[in-house]
Parts: C-alpha cells; structure tokens; sequence
C-alpha cells in the first residue's frame, strides 16, 4: 500500500495549486454565506425594516366628541354614558393601531396626506400606505360599544402589486389588531348580561413566550457554514480523486500495476490513504482559517478542540470510504457513463444531506434519508458538537457513521473488478 | 452539423441508460424537493405530561386553521432534538391554557410563528374567560362567531393600481430554482462530450472530415441544449398537471426564457469546458461551482431577504438569478416580453461571453 499511497498524494502534490485555489474559493464561500445569512438572521428583522405612511382622513377628537353627543342624546343612564364614555377614550381604534405600528421596532409610521404618500409608494420610498378613511372613528366606536349599525369600517392598506414579505409581516400585524378587536367587540355583545370584571389583558399578558433550549449555543451561521461548505469541499475533493481512476483507466496504469504483482486492493487503499490525509488537511485549513478570521470559536476548551480533531478523524475515514467506493465504481462502468454517474452521486447526497440544498426546504422523509448520507451525518455531529459539547450523546452518530464507513468500504471491494476481470 | 448532432442521439440510443438514468433523477428530484409536505411548514407540538389528549387535539385543530403552517403532535424529546439540530426552527410546548415556543436560533419564521400560536391563543383564552360569565357556553360561542360575521373592522389590500397585491409563492420559486439548478447538471454531463471526445481523439479525425468546425460545435452544444430543454419542460409539465401548479397561462413566455437560459447555461458550460482540460477535471468544477449559484441568487430565500450589495452584485454574475427573475416576473405577476427583457438581454449577453471566451480557450489549446 505503501508506495501506492505515495504515488496518489504525488498525484495531488503536483496540482497543490488547484486544489489551494478550490480550498480558497470554498473559503471565500464561507465568507459570502455566513455573511450574508448573519446579516438576516442573527440581525433579526433588519430585512424587514419598513416604512408606513398613515394617511387618516378622519379626526379622532371629532369623532370622539361625535360619539359622546350621540350617547348623551340616548336613552342611557348617566353612568352607562360616563362608562362608555371612558371607554371609547381608551380603544379608540385609530389611535390604538399606530399605537401598535410604533411599538414594532421595525416599522416606523408616518403621518402623510394621500398624494404624497401614493407618490412616496411609487417611488418605493415607503412599503405600504394604510387609509384611514373619513368617519371611521364614529363608525367604529358605535359599532364597537353600542352594536351600533352593520359595522365594517374599512382600513385600505396599499402597496406594490409585488407582495413581499414586507407587506405580508405588516398585513398581519394590522390584521391581528382588527381581529383583536372585532373578537373583543363580539364577545361584548354575545354576552347577555354585561360583566366588566373579566380583565382581557390579564390572561394575554401571561401567555406565550420563548423557551430558548437549555444550555444550547445558538448555532452562527458562520459555524454553520464552515463545516457545511468544508463538507462540500470534501466531497467534491473524493470525486477529484475517484475520477484520476480514470485517467489511470484510461492510460493503462492500473493494467501495469497488476503486471508487477501487486494485489489491487492495495491500490485501492492507497487512494483511500491519501484522500483521507489530503481532506483531513484541507478541512483542517478551512477550520483554521475561519478560526483566525471570524474568531469562530472564542474561549473554547481544549477538550473541545479534541474532540473536534477525533470527529474529524472520522468523517475524514468516511470520506476516504466514500472514494473507495467511487474508485470501485469507475472501475465497473464505462468510462463514458463514470463521469456522470459520479456527479450523480454527488448531486443526489449533496441535496439529499442538505449540503446544496437547506435542509429546511425539503420534505421531511428526505430530511430523514438525510441523516443517512456521509455528509447530512456528518454534519449533524459536528453541530451536535459544537453545541453540547457531550461526546457521550454522540455515540449512536458515531456508530452510524462507523456503520456506513463499514458499508461503503465492504460494497466497494465486491464491486472492486477481481483479479484478471480487469 | 446535422451529422454531428445525429451522431451523438445515435450513441445515446444505443446506451440509453445514462441518459434516463441522469434525467430521470433530476426530474424526480425536483419534483420531491419541490413538493414541500402540502407547502405548509410543519411545525412539532408536544404537551406536559398533565395535559390530556383531547385538550391537545382541541389546541392543534385550532392551531391549524392557518394556511401557513401545519402543527403535529409529536413526543417531546425528537421535537427538542430536532429544534437542537437545526432541523426544525421552532417546536411548541403546550400546557394548561398556555404554551412555550421552543426555538435556538432566532430566525424571521420563529417571529411569525409565535405571532400566529400567539394569536390563536389569545383569541380562545379570551373566549374560553368570557363564556365562563355566560350562561350557556354554547350559545355563547355561537354568539361570538355569528356577532364576528359581522366585524366592526376590516381590512383592504391593494396595490396602487387598485389590482390586488400578488401574494409571492415562494414553492413556485422553489419550483423554477430547483428545475433551473438541476438541468446545470445534465447540461453538464450533455457538454463534456466535447471533452470526452478531444481525449479519445475522436474530435481530430472529425475536424479531418469534411465537416466544419462551427458544425461540430453547433452539433454537440445544440444536442446539450435539447437534452435540458426537454428536461425542463417535462418538469413543468409534471407540475403543471400533476400537482397543479398554473404554468400553461404563459407557457409559450416560459418556453422562451427556458431556452435563452439554456443557451447561456450551455455556453457557461462551455467556459468551463474551455478551462479544464480533461472531462474529470471538467465535472470537479461543475460539482463546486454549481450550487454556489442557487445560494448567491437567493433561490432558498424569500425575495428581499439578501440585501448585501455585494452578494447582489456577484449574483447579476449567475445566470440562474436573471432566469428566476424573468420566470417569476411572468409566472407570477403577468409581466410581458417587454418587462422581462432585461433579465433575457443580460442571459444572452452572458451567453453570448462565456461561448465566445470558451470556444476561444478551447481552440488555443492543442486539441
């Protein structure tokens, strides 16, 4: 095997250059991405950042006013008038909704007249522009305290006839608060006897809230991609290697290794060799590398370092196996067809194990056929690690893993053509 | 030419199995990757151990009356290990009358998540504290729902042309990204046949042959680009009429932008072809630069979302981001040829520089 190894990580030495300048494009990838997706999504809602124009041609102290003559001109008794009264003063529903709007801290509200507004909306100086017609506050306060009239007082929101996700996030928001408040309307008026003790705000306040699980780092992105990208790398390095088999193929080398006597299973595992020095150095360099730029782990401990070592160890094995396994391939097929097929295969674990694709886009069976692939597992572990820092709870990975090595190593010596098959 | 281009349909024909295998694969990939779990988001739901089962399937009947997103019950520990992994963005815990949103990273869908179980929530809970001062519950909530037939707000959207808002459908533009990264392969495979035949030597004895040079480019690069062609309309096809997705109203627009992004495929093809040196070398490239495109185009995210100039910049690089812009533009908000003309002039124009430049390097090398 000896000489064979050699003779492959030669093979590789000679085009150090191109596998450097891949590494570095994979580097700059990784740089790209995490870039990119740390700038939407650890900085939350900064994509969302809108604009609003209120354009509300209605006057809520006059409406308000209105309201109160209306109900002193009624039949009630004076308390039910004070009652109502205050109450119409603390929902009234113009007020509230930019109320709502400037407590988002993405969504700044300001006041505009129509034209201006349908101008900035068109200039795409603005998201959305939210009317507020005329009367809408008698209207609404009618409706809301006395059942007064058949209701429905419309807001118009107004956008770029190109939703966006912008739009969406503000059509909900206002959405919820009308639907706030319709429902609170309809229970006022369901219940027959009018109770003022229930507290709606009592039970809202307590509800919900976030459950961020225990003793978890959230995963960066630039931790994310570094070993999702370093994983592509890889593989894409297994394929390099597997596809010289064919050059060899093709030249004869193989023939004239089997001319010296050599059994050929030592050729195979020369390739495995090199490959699984050449990944472990090439990921290696690309974790190394984000270390120095982004300071990807800070005040991590050195048993973590480790371990990471240990698993890369491993999936450094999984990839040589992998190779095994294309070079046995490439020895089976047409020379022709090997090429695609290898590709293929690439293609099909590449968005399969989430490394082309984002896992989150796809169905979850093939999430689940996933885990199975030497990347998708691989990565899993890696981010398992890198959040718990618990070698023990890794085990059933590591023995998945160590499984499919096994399986990948066994079907490429079946496949390996026999001696004199060649 | 022709001979050319017959000759390659005649050396597929005799082993087809590559060929179907390769197409194959791609369609039924893009078909599975594209058909996400009835395009709702599916969302993992488990209850402390005090709850019932029925008053769990009361909460996730109500959580589901949303288009967005589809809740499961599932046990605790996968639905935490999932939101763990990154498998999951958020999971929910339900208790007695109220409810904890499980999350580890905070992302836009965690936001909307909440706001919608929020929702839910606070609607059945003021319900739920309500009907306990009526006096029969039923008619009460009976009440309730007849009384909200008629709201005291509701709300308009449109657009400033008084249209309404086209609401994006990002599983269509999962659909074309997916349809348009997958095809990059088989292209691929399709466009190393020069490749393979410069190193078998089969190209010199042609280029002895009466045959023109431009023929035998226009034989193998017109071959690659029916081979994709087909691919992708058998895909939308499939879409179209197997799963419903409305493509036939602007087919013929579709068929044309189709076809410019596989000439510039084909010709980005041939760029590479013209840098390497042998099909091997030919397909490592393909495989690490490929799916740099879809991620750079924003293919995975919601439109808006990459706002890094920078990365915008690079991706007005790829022809895969003008392709999605010209499909969406015309699937999705009915733009004509005259809107999309734009994104079809940069396709061409980057066709047009990655065949002139690759021929070139082909050429200058010895074949």
């Amino acid at each position: 095997m000896g000489p064979f190894f050699k003779k492959d990580l030669l093979i590789l030495w000679r085009e150090r250059y191109d596998t450097l300048v891949m590494t570095i494009i994979f580097l700059i990838m990784i740089i790209i991405l995490g870039y990119t997706t740390s700038s939407w999504v650890e900085k939350k809602n900064e994509s969302l950042q809108m604009t609003v124009a209120i354009v509300n041609e209605d006057n809520d102290p006059s409406g308000l006013i209105a309201f109160k003559n209306a109900i002193a001109s009624s039949s009630l008794t004076s308390e039910a008038q004070a009652s109502l009264g205050l109450q119409a003063e603390q929902r009234l529903p113009a007020k509230s909704l930019i109320q709502i709007l400037d407590s988002i801290d993405f969504v700044k509200s300001i006041p505009m007249d129509q034209d201006a507004a349908m101008q900035a909306l068109k200039n795409k100086e603005i998201t959305a522009m939210i009317n507020i017609p005329a009367g809408f506050t008698l209207a609404t306060l009618n409706k809301m305290l006395l059942d007064d009239g058949e209701g429905g007082s419309k807001i118009t929101l107004t956008a770029d006839q190109r939703g966006s996700m912008s739009v969406d996030v503000l059509q909900d928001v206002v959405n919820e608060f009308m639907q706030q408040v319709n429902l609170q309307t309809a229970i006022d008026h369901a219940l027959v006897t009018k109770v003022d003790q229930y507290s709606k705000m009592d039970q809202t306040l307590t509800l919900g809230g976030r459950e961020q699980i225990a003793g978890i780092e959230p995963l960066g992105s630039f931790q994310y991609y570094t070993f999702a990208i370093s994983i592509i790398a890889s593989l894409i390095l297994a394929q390099t290697v597997a596809l010289k088999a064919i050059t060899e193929k093709r030249e004869h080398v193989f023939n004239r290794i089997l001319v010296t006597g050599s059994h050929p299973a030592r050729y195979l595992f020369g390739k495995a060799g090199s490959i699984f020095c050449v990944t472990f150095v090439q990921f290696a360099l690309l974790i190394v590398a984000s270390q120095f730029i982004f300071d990807l782990f800070p005040n991590r401990s050195i048993k973590f370092w480790f371990g990471m070592v240990f698993i890369l160890v491993l999936y450094s094995l999984c990839v040589a196996a992998l190779t095994m396994l294309f070079t046995s391939l490439t020895f089976r097929i047409k020379e022709s067809a090997a090429t695609g097929i290898l590709t293929l295969i690439i293609m099909v674990i590449g968005c399969a194990g989430g490394s082309f694709t984002p896992i989150y886009i796809l169905p979850d069976w093939i999430k689940y056929v996933g885990e199975w692939t030497p990347n998708g597992l691989s990565l899993s572990i890696f981010i398992s690690w890198i959040q718990h820092d618990n070698l023990a709870s890794l085990t059933v990975p590591f023995l998945r893993l160590g499984l499919l090595c096994i399986v990948m190593i066994v079907m490429s010596s079946l496949l390996f053509p026999r001696r004199g098959r060649i | 030419m022709f001979t050319v281009f017959w000759a390659q349909w005649r050396k597929e024909r005799r082993s087809p199995f590559m060929l179907i295998i390769f197409l194959s694969l791609s369609i039924v990939g893009t078909v599975l990757m594209s058909m996400t779990t009835n395009n709702k988001m599916l969302i993992d739901v488990f209850g402390v151990p005090e709850l019932t089962t029925a008053e769990e399937t009361a909460w996730i009947q109500l959580l589901n009356q949303s288009e967005a997103y589809q809740f499961k019950m599932r046990a605790e520990q996968p639905s935490r290990d999932a939101v763990r992994e990154g498998r999951a963005d958020v999971a929910i815990k339900l208790s007695e009358n109220n409810y904890k949103i499980i999350s580890a990273i905070e992302s836009p869908n965690v936001v909307l998540v909440e706001q919608h179980v929020f929702h839910v929530f606070a609607k059945e809970m003021q319900i739920r504290e309500a009907s306990t001062h009526s006096g029969d519950e039923n008619q009460f909530r009976a009440d309730v729902e007849h009384n909200l037939q008629r709201p005291a707000l509701t709300l308009q959207t449109q657009a400033w042309d008084g249209n309404p808002i086209v609401k994006y459908d990002i599983n269509l533009q999962f659909l074309f990204g997916l349809t348009l990264f997958l095809v990059i392969y088989t292209i691929g495979f399709k466009v190393t046949g020069v490749l393979m035949e410069k190193t078998t030597g089969v190209w010199n004895r042609v280029i002895l042959s009466p045959v023109r040079k431009t023929e035998m480019y226009l034989g193998h690069l017109i071959y690659s680009f029916l081979i994709g062609f087909i691919q992708i309309i058998i895909v939308f096809l499939i879409f179209h009429y197997g799963f419903g997705y409305q493509l036939m109203e602007h087919f013929d627009m579709i068929l044309v932008i189709c076809a410019t992004y596989m000439f510039t495929m084909v010709a980005f093809a041939m760029l590479l072809a013209g840098v390497m040196r042998t099909p091997e070398q030919f397909s490592s490239l393909l495989s690490a630069t490929v799916p740099i495109m879809p991620m750079l185009g924003g293919i995975y995210v919601p439109p808006g979302t990459i706002t890094n100039k920078f990365i915008l910049g690079i991706s007005e690089l790829f022809p895969l981001t003008h392709a999605m812009k010209a499909l969406t533009g015309v699937a999705m908000f009915n733009e004509s040829l005259t809107d999309v003309a734009m994104p079809i002039a940069k396709l061409l124009f980057i066709g047009v520089i990655c065949m002139g430049v690759g021929i070139n390097l082909m050429e200058r090398r010895k074949a």
